[in-house]
């Protein structure tokens, strides 16, 4: 099978080249492929006691997909040379590759190939392994597809982003900003402010608001700790961007000190 | 067969419902899943088993939910086509992806819980 393709590719070289060489027939491409990464949080995000020690793996998954369709320019390309290549073109292939790097750990992969016009997706997902809460690390990831014939094909802009699992402790002020149904169930939303110690204020991760259902008193919910995964444009100072985090609340008799938040302006 | 199909069936509309439901109350309350800084909050991760797991509306909603895709599968005329499965399923990796980080979560914050309550 991998002679026969060999074969009819050096064929249909054997067709275009002369082609070419007068400029009047070439592959047009036309690419449907996208990337996209995506960052999630898993480990041990609270290994101890509130403000204790704070862990967990950053997993960064990027996914290249898509598809092509390629077609010879017909207009000044003799019919034989179009005809030539619709009846072979079944046998052009793509190559997806995907960087996937946090820090220095990861790189280029390669995904298997598939045929030019069929949808294809490949991805590939790159653990950090434990890291501090705070911690700032560098995620750089893209993809790229090289056909067979046309040669690279589809080659974005490389994503610099920044990820990190951010912590913040807060506490509440007691005053309702607002109130509302869920699921049959009345909720509060109550303001909050950030409580992390001077040197790392303002946190990344800054709620607003805490939500918890209307049954629990706001002196039960005194002291928030909270996490959440946050990502940025890898630019000094640009915002972060965070999901909704998951937060548990914490009795006032408690007494807890302000917290190291996350902070990395 | 058709039983496992409209399971599944049924399963995947739930997935993906409460999936919707969850962006929709998110941007209902002037959240969303992603936010920048002065849109960000927290969910009390308690008050969250209240209105899912000890909610009989939610259980309501996933036997109904079966119920439909038994029907569908039932009385589909002709064969769903493969493409279809496989389409359904990697819509379905999105709802997974969620609940799967928010176990993790949950069963991360049960431990801090329980160390706050021995610091007591």
């Amino acid at each position: 099978m991998k002679a026969i393709t060999t074969f009819l590719l050096a064929l249909l070289l054997c067709v275009l080249l002369p082609g070419a060489a007068h400029g009047q027939c070439q592959i047009q491409t036309f690419t449907n492929y996208g990337v996209s990464t995506s960052e999630a949080e898993s480990g041990n995000p609270f290994s101890g006691s509130p403000g204790g020690s704070l862990q967990a793996d950053l997993i960064v998954s990027v996914v290249v997909d898509g598809s092509a369709t390629m077609q010879m320019e017909s207009y000044g390309c003799p019919d034989s040379v179009v005809t030539q290549f619709n009846n072979n073109k079944q046998y052009i292939t793509h190559f997806p590759s995907v960087l996937n790097q946090i820090g220095s750990l990861g790189g280029w992969s390669q995904g298997p190939s598939f045929c030019a016009e069929c949808y294809s997706s490949y991805q590939t997902n790159l653990d950090s392994g434990l890291l501090n809460v705070g911690q700032t690390v560098t995620i750089t990831s893209g993809a790229e597809v090289t056909c067979s014939m046309a040669g690279l094909v589809f080659s974005p802009p490389f994503n610099l982003l920044s990820g990190e699992i951010a912590y913040t402790r807060s506490v509440n002020t007691g005053i309702k900003a607002a109130t509302f149904v869920l699921n049959g169930q009345l909720w509060n939303a109550w303001a909050i402010l950030a409580y992390c110690n001077p040197a790392t204020s303002p946190p990344d991760w800054n709620p607003l608001t805490y939500n918890a259902v209307a049954i629990y008193p706001p002196s039960s919910r005194f002291y928030i700790d909270g996490i959440a995964a946050c990502v940025r444009i890898n630019v000094t100072g640009a915002p972060w961007f965070c999901t909704p985090g998951v937060s548990i609340g914490w009795d006032q008799s408690l007494n807890l000190p302000q917290a190291a938040c996350t902070h990395n302006p | 067969m058709w039983a496992v199909k409209g399971t599944f069936l049924g399963i995947s509309i739930f997935a993906v419902g409460a999936a919707v439901f969850m962006l929709l109350s998110l941007r209902s309350i002037g959240g969303a899943f992603i936010a920048g800084p002065g849109r960000q909050m927290a969910f009390d991760i308690r008050s969250i088993s209240l209105v899912t797991i000890y909610n009989a509306w939610f259980w309501a909603a996933f036997a109904a939910c079966i119920v439909i895709g038994l029907a569908i599968a039932r009385s589909w005329p002709g064969r769903f086509s493969p493409v279809f499965w496989v389409v359904l399923a990697v819509i379905d990796l999105v709802p997974a992806g969620m609940l799967s980080l928010f176990l993790v979560l949950v069963s991360r914050l049960k431990e801090a819980a329980a160390a706050a309550s021995a610091a007591k």
